[in-house]
């Protein structure tokens, strides 16, 4: 399934006003890279106040879910570099599950890494184009709610895999 | 019981003093919705649950969101207390998240 470049940054930048209030509200920066459709979230994990990336790959969005990935970044010769590592899960008030797999991924339904056929755990989901419709999980269907629930779930979490 | 702040003075105002004559005080709150710009207001008794606060917050924001609550600062708070036994106070300010939860 495919969605023209065009398209999926007209439905980025129409969903950008509410992100950035959001994590502007929550001491993150958004980093929106139209050319590479690619989001950056920078802010830090709570757990240990280091600097934590959020890549949201977009192609494709919204007939797919982004492609999340997590960085932490390390000061080396006075550069902040990022590498590629995974929030601890935690849960959450209640006891319902992280979305921080043990296998460094999201495993949520607005992830399409969480689907297996993009080597993913989840073959139960009707794959990754059937993501808003995924019922009985945590539901984000706009960037917006999936950096908020990322910043939920990071206030449970104790730290890093 | 609960009510937008905005648009119900007269019934807002018996609603107090009804709770107030019972010992039960109002909140009042400002809730953010992540996928909105624009906050909503609302009144409610500090005995209300957080689940079903943040449920009607859900609706008045037209979200179908997973298990509703709110986050305060950096606390997400249990659906299952009392806005008072999680710590909400008046003229707080709540964010609208899931505590639905992942894998």
């Amino acid at each position: 399934m495919q969605v023209s470049k065009d398209v999926t940054i007209a439905v980025v930048e129409g969903e950008l006003p509410a992100a950035q209030a959001y994590t502007s509200r929550h001491g993150w920066r958004l980093d929106w890279q139209p050319e590479h459709l690619t989001l950056f979230a920078d802010g830090h994990h709570p757990a240990d106040k280091s600097p934590m990336r959020w890549k949201g790959d977009v192609n494709n969005y919204r007939a797919l879910p982004p492609i999340w990935s997590c960085f932490h970044g390390e000061m080396k010769e006075n550069e902040l570099v990022w590498k590629p590592r995974f929030p601890k899960g935690g849960a959450l008030p209640g006891g319902a599950a992280s979305i921080f797999h043990s296998s460094g991924v999201i495993c949520a339904p607005f992830n399409r890494l969480a689907y297996t056929e993009h080597s993913g755990p989840h073959s139960d989901w009707g794959g990754s184009a059937n993501w808003l419709n995924v019922r009985g999980k945590v539901r984000a269907t706009t960037l917006a709610e999936m950096l908020a629930q990322i910043v939920v779930d990071l206030t449970c979490s104790p730290g890093w895999q | 019981m609960s009510e937008h702040a905005q648009g119900h003075g007269e019934h807002h105002g018996e609603r107090l003093q009804s709770h107030a004559d019972r010992g039960v005080h109002d909140i009042r709150v400002t809730v953010f919705a992540p996928s909105q710009v624009e906050p909503k207001r609302f009144t409610w008794p500090q005995t209300l649950k957080v689940g079903v606060a943040a449920a009607e917050a859900a609706r008045a924001f037209g979200l179908d969101v997973e298990s509703p609550t709110f986050q305060k600062g950096e606390e997400v708070l249990d659906r299952e207390k009392t806005l008072v036994g999680a710590h909400v106070k008046d003229h707080d300010e709540l964010e609208l998240v899931s505590a639905g939860g992942g894998v």
